[in-house]
């Protein structure tokens, strides 16, 4: 028995990463987001893709998207591209029961609407999921600004050699969680609300920081930096 | 060297070569070989073992190189089962003198590495390693190994046999459905001695001597000495700081008794620790929840005693055994897993020659085990999942509780020998009481001697496994694990130093435990459902040659594993499935030298393909897309190991200075692959480039 056991925790705690979660050298999605963060039955929103790829970190325009729900959900929601983007709708007060049968979903948990995003970023097709939770309408947080040692400003400026801090301002709550990313220098602490930079040498780029709240809401920014 | 036949009287003297002649006995008889400087050994022989016989007699010290180890017929008790002669073994390069590892060497055995995720058991003809048992006599042990086979717990001068079956073992063993390794405890010799050794991988130390009249004890331990290696090999820089290193030790007391002529008392207590706490300060990017480090504690204890009473046709063992098993782990901050076993186990065996042609055989056991869990933890992976394990993303199993298990066996069988043949035949009943599942296990097995030089062996067989590996144990709706074996060998010797033994075999699974759902669904806790199926065949064969200088043996094993995870799944690899196992040893003496050499060929392990991962955005995670399980397989591995012994002997005492290199050619071969946070991006798992191990041992 223990041999298992051990092999099992070798197998999860031995992994090292050959690229750092934090970097923004490769396509992939970073986050994806529906306006509002969660819908009431019936009410329309909107579905942004961030990525990154050798262009840096961007929001994907509508027609470079594709947004669907499985098959079975299509009688209870509704996902259409328009002039203002893709938007979902959701099921109205009297599907919810069939969109929880679909999904089996007892009554008394909340039904969610799974979103499946399709994209291309540098030639690479990119498959990314969204859970909408259909209940009261709830907004995304947001970010107020995001500092390099305290200082807010359009363009974060690090001095090579230094180890500035960064720090982010926003209303998600307690239980937030944020992630940092960058193209310039390298971050610990990235998976907490103050990270720090390692600007060893001289480099252009940006840093990019997502915030995720317990509702399933989404706030990004993205900022551009110097390490000079 | 004098053979005393028990039943007459009767002295034989061996000639200057040891050779001797025994007269034929129309029943069963008792030979008690005497020789100065050795323990006297007693054998029991019937007519039916006429024709040419090897016995082995060992130094009364503890002077594995002083053991005799003369070449025979051996009576295999199925086919493709082998014994191991210690004096070779623990001479085998690689192994670091460790009897138990060497069982890797064997035919059946597939190619598990060291000091990989995969090695710490042992995979026997297709067969995950829960399905094979170690007992130690006639008592399971949790573990062969400590930390990943680097050692065995058991040293290899505290075994006085090992026997390897890979399959078709008779009725008297249950609880397995592939091989078992059977090993039989030490006991120590009438005059005192003692050892002392050190080397790379750990210290260990031996006293033995009278008891009694008519008795011995022997005494042994042994420690690793990473712990005391490491701190001088790992960065300052390190983001890692061990609470504990890791470490190991075991331990072991034996004692033997012989009341009289009849009644042997024996009573052995041993036991094992395996441990470790580090801290880690990196982030785990891929899985939060486990970043922070690790820790193990891992642990048994054994006591068994017995009382033995043989005659020339009847035995009757009696034994009885006390354990505790602690085996807890820790990953994160709030990930563990906490399981505590004691227990008390039985076991009665009978042997009776009702006729000169005729012997029946039968026992019965019984095993009562408190287990005690307190689990926050996720469900294991199982074999054919391909999901890494995740502590942040994976369901979590929470729950604090303790259960019983009570395990009943009886078993009875009858041997026959017509003329040149032998066949067996008998059934095993096993009851798991908690889940009151029964299994009736009938199983056969035959043997005949086509010529001096031939003999044909057969077996075939219904094996159980009960469900007890982790977490299955919390679910006793699970009925054991079945396995229909079969196997058809033929052993010959080719020259007086030359033999050959071929087996091929056919092994049938069902009921194989599946987990029914996804292991990362949350809303899926439908557990496990025995409806996999597999199969597994093979052919092995074994060429060894031996002689006063030498000894060397070729052994091949050719196997395909397959499973099915329920109906309608299809058909793949089996986890560990290795085609082609090649392994070459030699070992030569050269006056006070002795020079071994080991090389091993084995096809790549399979893993299955990566071919994307999708983005998770509520979790911020990956998860990955697979091709077909187990379709593709890492590269083929060699390594060649190496060994030099040398011996200067003293009048009292010797002294040995030992230098085994395993992988001598840097060989870091790979067994798998890990993936990047979005596997994007793959990196090797291998072996260790090299393992070097330079010891010393004194003897007395």
């Amino acid at each position: 028995m223990r041999h298992a056991i051990v092999a099992f925790v070798m197998l999860a705690v031995g992994c090292a990463d050959v690229t750092e979660p934090y970097e923004l050298d490769h396509a992939r999605v970073i986050a994806v987001r529906t306006e509002p963060a969660t819908l009431a039955p019936g009410e329309a929103g909107t579905v942004a893709v961030l990525v990154t790829g050798g262009d840096g970190p961007r929001v994907v325009p509508a027609d470079g998207l594709a947004v669907t729900v499985p098959a079975p959900l299509a009688p209870y929601v509704a996902v259409t591209r328009g002039p203002d983007g893709w938007t979902v709708v959701a099921p109205t007060a009297a599907q919810l029961a069939g969109l929880r049968a679909a999904l089996g979903v007892p009554a008394t948990e909340p039904a969610a609407v799974p979103l499946t995003i399709t994209t291309t970023v540098d030639g690479v097709a990119l498959v990314a999921h969204k859970w909408t939770v259909v209940d009261a309408t709830a907004p995304n947080p947001t970010i107020a600004g995001v500092a390099l040692d305290g200082v807010v400003a359009p363009v974060l400026r690090a001095a090579a050699g230094s180890t500035p801090r960064l720090s982010v301002t926003h209303d998600a709550g307690p239980a937030a969680v944020v992630r940092w990313l960058s193209s310039v220098g390298e971050l610990a602490q990235y998976q907490s609300a103050d990270a720090t930079l390692d600007a060893a040498a001289p480099a252009r780029g940006a840093i990019v920081v997502v915030v995720r709240d317990a509702r399933g809401g989404v706030a990004w920014q993205i900022v551009p930096a110097e390490v000079e | 060297m004098t053979l005393f036949v028990a039943e007459t009287g009767q002295a034989v003297v061996t000639d200057a070569a040891g050779a001797f002649t025994l007269p034929a006995g129309s029943g069963g008889i008792t030979v008690v070989v005497v020789g100065a400087g050795y323990l006297d050994r007693t054998i029991e022989l019937d007519a039916r073992d006429a024709g040419p016989l090897r016995i082995a007699l060992e130094a009364q010290a503890v002077d594995a190189a002083e053991v005799i180890v003369v070449e025979g017929e051996r009576v295999r008790p199925a086919p493709g089962a082998a014994q191991l002669a210690r004096d070779e073994i623990t001479r085998v390069p690689g192994a670091r003198g460790d009897l138990l590892s060497s069982v890797k060497n064997l035919p059946g055995v597939a190619n598990n590495g060291s000091l990989t995720p995969f090695s710490a058991g042992l995979i026997i003809r297709g067969a995950s390693p829960e399905d094979s048992r170690i007992l130690v006599d006639g008592f399971e042990v949790p573990i062969l190994y400590h930390f990943l086979g680097v050692q065995s717990v058991l040293p290899s001068e505290m075994i006085d046999s090992l026997e390897f079956v890979p399959g078709g073992f008779d009725v008297a063993i249950g609880g397995a459905s592939a091989g078992i390794v059977d090993v039989r405890s030490r006991h120590g010799a009438r005059a005192w001695g003692g050892l002392a050794e050190v080397s790379f991988v750990n210290g260990s130390g031996l006293i033995e001597g009278p008891l009694g009249e008519r008795g011995s004890f022997a005494l042994a331990a042994r420690r690793s000495l990473i712990d005391a290696i490491l701190p001088a090999v790992i960065p300052a820089d390190a983001d890692v700081a061990f609470t504990a290193y890791p470490r190991y030790y075991d331990y072991q007391g034996q004692a033997e008794y012989h009341v009289d002529d009849r009644l042997t008392l024996a009573g052995f207590v041993f036991g094992s620790n395996d441990g470790f706490d580090v801290i880690s300060s990196a982030a785990n990017s891929g899985d939060p929840a486990a970043a922070g480090g690790a820790a193990n504690d891992t642990s048994f204890t054994r006591a068994i005693a017995s009382a033995t009473w043989a005659t020339p046709r009847s035995r009757v063992r009696l034994a009885a055994s006390g354990y505790t098993d602690t085996n807890h782990f820790r990953v994160g901050r709030d990930r563990y897993l906490l399981l505590d076993r004691d227990g008390a186990a039985a076991r009665l065996e009978l042997e009776r020659q009702l006729a000169r042609r005729v012997v029946v055989t039968g026992g019965a056991e019984v095993d009562a085990t408190r287990n005690q869990y307190d689990i926050r933890f996720t469900r294991p992976p199982r074999e054919g999942d391909p999901t890494p394990p995740s502590f942040t993303y994976d369901a979590l199993l929470a729950m604090v509780g303790s259960s019983t298990n009570r395990d009943v066996g009886a078993w009875a069988a009858a041997t026959v020998r017509p003329g040149p043949a032998e066949v067996t035949a008998g059934v095993r009943l096993d009851g798991d009481l908690r889940g009151d599942h029964w299994t009736a296990q009938p199983r056969a097995r035959g043997k005949l001697r086509l010529d001096d030089a031939t003999t044909l062996q057969a077996s075939t067989g219904l094996y159980a496994r009960p469900a007890r590996l982790l977490d299955e144990n919390l679910q006793p709706d699970l009925v054991p694990e079945r396995a229909l074996n079969s196997s058809l060998g033929i052993e010959r010797r080719l020259a007086d130093q030359l033999t050959l033994q071929t087996t091929g075999f056919y092994n049938r699974l069902s009921r194989l435990t599946v987990l029914a759902g996804d292991r990362r669904d949350p809303m899926s806790e439908a557990g496990y459902r025995n409806v996999g199926t597999g199969t597994g065949f093979g052919l092995e064969a074994l060429v060894t040659y031996k002689s006063p200088r030498a000894f060397a043996w070729l052994a091949y094993t050719y196997a395909h594993a397959t499973r099915v995870d329920g109906p309608g799944a299809p058909t793949r690899r089996f986890d560990y499935d290795q085609s082609h196992n090649l392994i070459a040893v030699g070992s030569w003496r050269l006056g006070a030298w002795q020079l071994g050499a080991r090389f091993q060929l084995t096809t790549g392990k399979p893993y299955t393909p990566v071919q994307g991962a999708e983005f998770m955005s509520d979790v911020d995670g990956y998860q990955p897309v697979y091709g077909a399980v187990n379709s593709q397989r890492v590269a083929t591995q060699h390594q060649l190991d190496l060994r030099v012994d040398r011996r200067w002997r003293f009048r009292d005492w010797s002294l040995a200075l030992y230098l085994d290199v395993a992988n001598a050619y840097l060989n870091a071969a790979v067994v798998d692959y890990s993936c990047n946070f979005d596997y994007s991006q793959r990196q090797a798992v291998t072996t260790l480039p090299i393992l070097p191990s330079l010891g010393v041992r004194g003897e007395l």
